[in-house]
């Protein structure tokens, strides 16, 4: 057997710049440290806070607002569609939970995912309103939205519904049960997106949203995968819905299907950054934050504080937060993609 | 000549049984909205080819290749790709197939460099992707060290090139380029039709609308669009002798070289 330096080289290729450039490639699909931090460190971080701090609540709600803003981001970040109704799905998984405990009789946990596929359905759908784009995409989301909200609390269908008279699940109520769903479902979504930023299916829809003639032209199934990512985001939703019906086991349609819930979830993911992994939690922990500690004690203020922000951030960050880290660690490493 | 407007082929050769046409557009018609942009276009190109389309601004070129890549449905006609009526195949079917276009944009510009070559290579395995790029790397070692960059940070001349080795990076069958010289200065054109004469050799065959005539040294055959019908189709020689169209084409200097 002769030594291989005596035959052809067997790979050439795999020398010089390009060679390297492309093992760099293909490191670059590959999961990182930083990808399992950004599920195990929330997760850890809402698990231990629920016990050094008291309200409950407010921990509750932030949980469901990362959850609807990193629902925002794949819907957004990811497809470039803006859905003003989303909390529609929000609802549905409500709904969807409260009454499969109510009629159906199943376990808390098995309800939450009932809910998911609630939202999930509800997406498939309004799946047509995806041939929309921009504003009127926005709109009729926003349309739909009321519609669903209009069917579920319409009176004459109380006796399947409850109407405008609202739920009651006290029997399924495990305030330790129910929080510790939402951690865990808060998990589900940072990995979600971690692995839409790694995967195929992720390049597929990061270019369909930049140019969608392209990626069509790349050979990208370009209806199918935007489908995809919309039905993901519902399902989201409608588990979130269905976590915090549990965890709150007392609602009224209005609390569900309240358009603030899809204006906080919007600005929540835009403020941290849509299209990245950490933004929309940095943001729904950040702004329902300060919401709370001001917009419940002195709301005049909340309403000034929050606006300055917004403004802020329109004019100095249009990336969010997100763009801020990024920019930073440019400027330590030199230009992005700079030789290193 | 009874049809000014028809094709000036020498005669009309009768289809051989074993057709050697890898791409034919046989009676394209096609309109933008209530505007018809193309009457009835006939062109082959065989496997390997170079045809260079020209035509003034108007003339139906950039239509005739949406048309081909699937953006456009036509009136009437067919496209036939090895064999198989792709008519009616959304755009995202023929890419796989191996019919890719170039657009004058040509990347994804918020997508990083190396990430437009991945979705260059889209429609191949997960091996043959990884050595296509790498192919497309070595030939354009300009873009190895940008991998990470966004391709909205390059300079218009490496946004070309970036375009052209993602196309080449799905190992087309079929390539079609509109205007690869657009926005380009005459280096970088240059350039571009050395990496385009440097695929010669077991390359694709490759469709090309072009204003700028210093792509017309690649060319295998010349078709002429006007008024968005085939006015000539033949060889360069041929263009040439023709003087209404050297002259059009060539101006003053036109038919200089032997």
């Amino acid at each position: 057997m002769p030594p291989a330096s005596h035959g052809p080289k067997p790979v050439p290729s795999r020398q010089g710049p390009a060679g390297r450039a492309a093992r760099q490639l293909r490191r670059l699909g590959a999961g990182g440290i930083s990808d399992v931090g950004a599920v195990v460190v929330p997760v850890a971080v809402f698990l231990a806070a629920v016990h050094l701090y008291s309200n409950e609540l407010l921990l509750l709600n932030m949980l469901v607002y990362a959850v609807l803003a990193q629902g925002i981001n794949v819907i957004y970040g990811f497809t470039g569609y803006l859905p003003f109704g989303y909390v529609a799905f929000f609802g549905a998984g409500a709904y969807g939970a409260s009454l499969s405990i109510i009629y159906l009789h199943v376990p808390a946990l098995l309800a939450v995912v009932l809910g998911g596929l609630a939202g999930a359905l509800l997406g498939a759908l309004l799946t047509p309103l995806l041939r929309l784009s921009g504003a009127y995409f926005a709109i009729a989301s926003l349309a739909a939205a009321e519609a669903v909200y209009e069917v579920v609390s319409n009176p004459s269908l109380a006796s399947v519904t409850r109407g405008p008279y609202g739920i009651n699940l006290v029997t399924a109520y495990n305030q330790s049960l129910s929080y510790d769903a939402a951690v865990a479902l808060l998990g589900l979504s940072m990995l979600g997106v971690v692995i839409l930023r790694r995967s195929r299916f992720g390049l597929a829809l990061r270019a369909t949203a930049d140019d969608a003639t392209s990626a069509e032209m790349a050979g990208v199934w370009v209806v199918r995968e935007r489908s995809l990512a919309w039905l993901i985001s519902a399902a989201l939703a409608g588990l979130a819905g269905g976590v915090f019906a549990w965890a709150i086991s007392v609602f009224y349609p209005t609390d569900v299907f309240d358009l603030t819930i899809s204006v906080f979830a919007i600005v929540f993911a835009l403020f941290g950054g849509v299209g990245t992994t950490w933004g929309p939690l940095v943001g729904a922990v950040v702004l329902y934050g300060i919401y709370s500690l001001v917009g419940l004690s002195d709301p005049q203020y909340f309403q000034l504080t929050y606006g300055l922000l917004i403004a802020a951030l329109v004019l100095f960050l249009p990336g969010g937060l997100g763009s801020l880290t990024r920019g930073l660690r440019g400027h330590f490493k030199g230009a992005p993609g700079g030789a290193r | 000549m009874a049809d000014p407007h028809g094709p000036r082929e020498g005669q009309a050769t009768p289809l051989p049984s074993a057709d050697p046409a890898l791409l034919r557009v046989e009676g394209l018609s096609v309109a933008h909205g209530a505007l018809q942009v193309l009457w009835e276009v006939d062109l082959h190109l065989a496997e390997g080819e170079i045809l260079v389309v020209l035509g003034a601004n108007g003339a139906g070129k950039s239509t005739l290749l949406s048309a081909i890549g699937g953006h456009l449905p036509p009136l009437g006609g067919r496209l036939v790709l090895d064999k198989v009526d792709i008519t009616r195949l959304p755009a995202s079917r023929r890419a796989r197939m191996g019919l890719i276009l170039m657009t004058e944009q040509g990347v994804f510009p918020d997508l990083s460099v190396g990430e437009n070559l991945r979705l260059g290579a889209w429609r191949l395995g997960r091996s043959e992707a990884a050595a296509s790029i790498e192919e497309a790397l070595t030939r354009f070692e300009e873009l190895a060290g940008r991998l990470r960059s966004p391709a909205g940070s390059l300079s218009g001349g490496q946004r070309k090139m970036l375009g052209l080795a993602k196309a080449l990076a799905g190992r087309p069958r079929v390539l079609v380029l509109d205007e690869p010289s657009a926005g380009l200065s005459p280096l970088y054109v240059k350039q571009v039709v050395a990496d385009l004469a440097s695929l010669r050799r077991d390359g694709p065959a490759v469709l090309l609308a072009e204003q700028n005539v210093a792509f017309l040294e690649l060319a295998d055959r010349v078709a002429v669009l006007e008024g968005g019908r085939v006015r000539f189709t033949g060889s360069l020689t041929e263009l040439r002798r023709d003087e209404a169209l050297a002259e059009a084409f060539f101006g003053l200097e036109g038919r200089a070289p032997a």
